[in-house]
C-alpha cells in the first residue's frame, strides 16, 4: 500500500464515521422493526394460514431436503432447464448474494478499524460488491427486456413486477453513486489500483458533482445515501407486508424443503376412506398445509404453463391460472384472520367449479409435466385431483361419457365393458398359462387391459410373450383372474372405484404369493409399483423396457438388421416423468442395426403427452386442438418413419393421429417390442 | 477533491474535463447542470411512485375494497405533484453549480 494514499483511507473512515456509521444505526434499528413486522406478518397471514389446512407430513428425512434445499437454492439446478430464464435469475441471485457479503466483510472491516490501510480482505469484498451489482443490472435487464419488450405470452405483468424493477434498479445505481461520491469528495490521493478493486464507482468519480464548500458535500452525501437506504427499505417493508411476489425469497425456500418426498406422480390415498364425510375439496381449506404454501410460494413465471399440453392446445387448463386463482382465494379467505378475526370454514365458494372452472379440471392430463418444469417444485396435479374426487364422489358432476366408463370398469373389470371371460384369448393360442394353472413361475406377466381387450395393442402383449419364450423366462398370467389396475379410476377421481379394483387385485396376488411383475403398460407399472403400496400391495414390478434392456446387456438376445429405418422415440408420460425411465428404451433402440434414433425436440423431461392420461383417453375432446395430432406434428417435421412408444395409452392415441393427419403412408407407430421382436426373427423382417 | 496519482486513465479524464470546462460557455454548463438536476429528480420521483404504489398495492392486500381505488390514486397523485414541486425547488437551490 503506497504511503501516499493513507490519507484517502483516513479521510474515507471520516466520511463513514461521520455520515454512514449514524445513517446505518438509524437504518439497522428501522431493519430490527422490520424483522419484528416480518415475524408477525409471517405469523399472522401466512403460517396460521397454513394450518387452516389437513395435515400432511414432510418434515421426514432432513438430510435430503437440506441438501435439495442447497442444490437449487445455490446451485439453481432447476432453473438451468431454460437457458435465458435460468442465467437471468442465476445472475441476479448470485450479484445479490456478492453484494450482501462485500457490504457484510467492508463493515466488519470498518468496525474493526482494519481500513487504514485496509486488508486486502476488503479490497476484495469491495470488487465482490461491484460484481455483483453489475451481474444484478445485467440480469434485471435481462428481465426487463424479456418482459416489456419480447412479452412472452406465459408472463403476464402486474404493477407489482414494475415496482421491484424500478426499486431494483433505484437501489443498484445509487448504491455506485453513494460511494463513487464519497471517493470522490475525500481529501488525499487516490489509490492507483482504484479501478482493479473499485471499477464501477471509481469510473464514476469523474463525472461527480462536487460542492464548493465541506458542509455541502457532506450534505450531498447524506442525500446520496438516503436515496440509497430509503428505497432499500421501502422494498422490504413491502415484500413483509404485501401479497408481492418478493415474498418467494422465504416462501420458495420453504417449499422446496418441505417437498413431497414420494414418488413423483403417485396419489394420495383419502384417509379413513370409509369414515370420512366428505372426499376431496369443496373449499380451500380442505387442501393440505403443504398445499396451501404450494400456492404461496408460487412466482407466476409460467414455466407449467408453457410446458402443459393441454394449454398448448388451447384448452381453458393453464397450471399457472389454477395456482393463481386458487391463491387468490385464500387470501381472500384468509383476510379476516388478518384482522384478528376468524375464518368461516364453510362457505358457498366452491373451488372446484367457481375458482376453478371444470372444463380446465377436466382438461388435464396428468402428464406430470408442470410439475417438472417449476423451478420450486409445486405441483398442480395434486390439487386438480382433490377437486375432481369432489365432484366425482360427491356431486357426481363429471363428463356423461365417463359414466359408461365406470359402471364398465366396476361390473366388468375394464374400460370397455367387454365380457371379462375374453380378456386373455389372446394367449390361448400361444399356449400362456395362467397361475391358476402353473403357479410355479419367475414373474407374473400383467398385460393389463389394452392388451386384453384392443386388437392393436394384442400384438403387442403377442411380441412380449414370443420374447420371453425365446430367453427361456417362465411366466404366467391371470387371466379371467386378472382385473383393471384401477389406474382411469383413480386419475378421473373415482378413489371408491379405484380401491375396490386395487383391493381386488392385490388379493388375487397376493394368494398366488405373486413377487415380481412384468408389465407392458407404463400406467399399470406406476399403479402396481407406487400406489399398490398404498392397499399393501408391495410387489416388484418391472416395465418391458427396463427388462428388454437388461436382456440385451447381458447379450441373450441377437440381433439381426432390418432394414434403414429412422425412428423417434416419443416417450410416455408414465413410464418418463412418473418413473425416470428414459434410457432403457432408447438402449434398446439403438441396439437394433438399421435403426437411427433421432430426437424430437420435446423429449425426455420435456416430452409432449399423447393426451391420454388423466383419464382423457375415455373423454371427448370438444375443445382447443387435439394434442396427439399436435404430437403426430411434432413427428412430421422431423421426417421420421416411425414413431416409437412403450405405452398402449400412446400407441392408440398417436395411431389415432396419424389417421387425422393422413400420414399412414408416412410414419407408423409401433411399439418397442414389436420392434425388436421384428429385428429377433430368424429372417429379417421388413418393417 | 481527491486527486488522483500515478493514473493514466483519471490524467486522461480529468484533463479532458478540463477542456471541456474551458471550452463550454456558462449557458452550457447551466444546461448540464439542468440535466443533472432532471436525473435527481426521476430517481427520486422514482423511489416516490415506487413508495405510492407499494402502499396502493399493500392497502389492496390487506383488504381495501376496490371502490376506494380512484380516490386514493387521486390523493397520492396530488401528494406526488407537491413532492415533486419540493425537489426541483431544493435541487435547484443546493445542486453544485459547475464541473470539477
Amino acid at each position: 500500500m503506497h504511503s501516499s494514499h493513507l490519507p484517502f483511507w483516513a479521510a474515507q473512515q471520516l466520511v463513514i464515521d461521520e455520515i454512514f456509521l449514524p445513517i446505518l444505526i438509524g437504518f439497522g434499528v428501522i431493519f430490527l422493526g422490520l424483522t419484528a413486522l416480518f415475524i408477525f406478518f409471517f405469523w399472522r397471514t401466512h403460517y396460521r394460514l397454513w394450518l387452516l389446512g389437513k395435515p400432511d407430513r414432510c418434515s421426514d428425512q432432513v438430510l435430503k431436503r437440506l441438501k435439495t434445499l442447497l442444490a437449487v437454492t445455490f446451485g439453481h439446478v432447476r432453473f438451468w432447464k431454460e437457458s435465458l430464464p435460468g442465467a437471468m435469475h442465476f445472475f441476479i441471485f448470485i450479484g445479490t448474494l456478492l453484494i450482501f457479503l462485500g457490504k457484510g466483510i467492508r463493515l466488519f472491516s470498518f468496525l474493526t478499524g482494519l481500513t487504514i490501510p485496509p486488508q486486502t480482505i476488503y479490497l476484495v469484498a469491495s470488487l465482490m460488491s461491484e460484481i455483483g451489482g453489475l451481474l444484478v443490472l445485467l440480469g434485471g435487464g435481462i428481465a426487463v427486456v424479456r418482459r416489456y419488450a419480447f412479452k412472452p405470452s406465459r408472463l403476464d405483468s402486474k404493477p407489482d413486477d414494475k415496482l421491484k424493477y424500478v426499486l431494483g434498479f433505484i437501489i443498484l445505481i445509487t448504491g455506485y453513486l453513494v460511494k463513487s461520491y464519497r471517493m470522490a469528495i475525500t481529501e488525499g490521493t487516490l489509490p492507483t489500483d482504484s479501478y482493479v478493486w473499485a471499477p464501477v464507482s471509481t469510473a464514476l468519480t469523474n463525472i461527480m458533482f462536487i460542492q464548493t464548500s465541506e458542509p455541502l458535500n457532506d450534505l450531498l452525501v447524506w442525500h446520496r445515501v438516503l436515496i440509497h437506504a430509503i428505497p432499500a427499505t421501502i422494498l422490504v417493508g413491502y415484500m413483509i407486508v404485501s401479497h408481492s411476489s418478493l415474498q418467494h425469497l422465504f416462501l420458495s425456500p420453504l417449499n422446496i424443503y418441505f417437498r413431497s418426498l414420494k414418488q413423483k406422480g403417485a396419489l394420495n390415498p383419502i384417509p379413513n376412506f370409509e369414515e370420512a364425510e366428505t372426499y376431496g375439496a369443496k373449499e380451500i381449506f380442505e387442501l393440505t398445509w403443504k398445499q396451501l404454501l404450494d400456492l404461496e410460494a408460487c412466482t407466476n413465471c409460467g414455466r407449467c404453463q408453457d410446458h402443459c399440453p393441454a394449454h398448448l392446445s388451447q384448452k381453458p387448463l393453464s397450471p399457472k391460472k389454477v395456482i393463481q386463482d386458487l391463491k387468490t382465494n385464500l387470501h381472500q379467505r384468509g383476510r379476516p384472520l388478518l384482522w384478528g378475526g376468524s375464518i368461516q370454514k364453510e362457505s358457498n365458494n366452491s373451488i372446484p367449479g367457481e375458482v376453478v372452472s371444470e372444463d380446465s379440471l377436466w382438461a388435464c392430463t396428468f402428464c406430470l409435466n408442470c410439475s417438472e418444469q417449476c423451478p420450486v417444485f409445486i405441483p398442480s396435479y395434486d390439487k386438480i385431483i382433490e377437486m375432481r374426487r369432489y365432484l366425482v364422489l360427491m356431486e357426481a358432476r363429471y363428463p356423461s361419457e365417463v359414466r359408461e366408463v365406470f359402471r364398465n370398469m366396476e361390473r366388468k373389470s375394464n374400460p370397455w365393458g367387454i365380457e371379462k371371460g375374453i380378456r386373455s384369448d389372446w394367449a390361448k393360442d400361444w399356449g400362456v398359462k395362467t397361475l391358476a394353472e402353473d403357479p410355479e413361475v419367475e414373474l407374473l406377466y400383467y398385460p393389463g387391459c389394452f392388451k386384453g381387450f384392443d386388437d392393436r395393442n394384442k400384438k403387442v402383449a403377442i411380441s412380449m410373450v414370443r420374447i420371453l419364450r425365446r430367453v427361456g423366462v417362465k411366466f404366467g398370467i391371470l387371466g379371467t383372474e386378472e382385473g383393471c389396475c384401477g389406474d382411469p379410476a383413480r386419475r378421473i377421481g373415482n378413489e371408491y372405484l379405484y380401491k375396490m379394483l386395487a383391493e381386488g387385485n392385490i388379493e388375487t396376488m397376493k394368494r398366488y404369493r405373486v413377487k415380481k411383475i412384468l408389465t407392458t403398460c407404463p400406467h399399470c407399472y406406476n399403479t402396481l409399483k407406487n400406489e399398490y403400496t398404498q392397499f399393501g400391495g408391495n410387489f416388484e414390478v418391472i416395465h418391458q423396457t427396463e427388462f428388454l434392456n437388461d436382456l440385451i446387456q447381458q447379450n441373450r438376445l441377437k440381433m439381426r438388421e432390418i432394414d434403414p429405418t429412422t425412428v423417434a422415440y416419443h416417450d410416455s408420460c408414465y413410464l418418463g416423468r412418473f418413473n425416470n425411465i428414459y434410457e432403457p428404451p432408447r438402449r434398446i433402440l439403438s441396439s437394433i442395426p438399421g435403426i437411427q434414433l433421432k430426437e424430437m425436440e420435446r423429449s425426455h423431461h420435456r416430452s409432449f403427452c399423447c393426451g391420454g392420461g388423466g383419464g382423457r383417453m375415455w373423454m371427448e375432446e370438444h375443445l382447443g386442438k387435439k394434442i396427439n395430432e399436435m404430437r403426430i406434428d411434432q413427428a412430421i417435421k422431423l421426417g421420421v418413419h416411425v414413431i416409437a412408444t412403450a405405452c398402449p395409452y400412446c400407441t392408440t392415441m398417436l395411431t389415432d393421429g396419424v389417421k387425422a393427419r393422413g400420414v399412414e403412408e408416412k410414419v407408423r407407430v409401433l411399439d418397442i417390442s414389436e420392434l425388436l421382436e421384428t429385428s429377433l426373427a430368424d429372417e429379417p423382417k421388413k418393417i | 477533491m481527491a486527486e488522483p496519482d500515478h493514473c493514466f486513465i483519471c490524467y486522461f479524464a480529468i484533463g479532458l474535463l478540463q477542456v471541456v470546462n474551458a471550452l463550454v460557455s456558462e449557458e452550457l454548463k447551466m444546461s448540464l447542470r439542468v440535466v443533472a438536476i432532471a436525473i435527481e429528480v426521476i430517481i427520486l420521483m422514482a423511489m416516490i411512485y415506487c413508495f405510492f404504489l407499494g402502499l396502493k398495492l399493500t392497502l389492496s392486500d390487506l383488504g381495501l375494497q376496490p371502490r376506494y381505488d380512484r380516490f386514493l390514486k387521486l390523493v397520492l397523485t396530488t401528494l406526488g405533484i407537491f413532492i415533486l414541486t419540493f425537489f426541483i425547488a431544493h435541487l435547484i437551490l443546493f445542486y453544485p453549480g459547475i464541473i470539477p
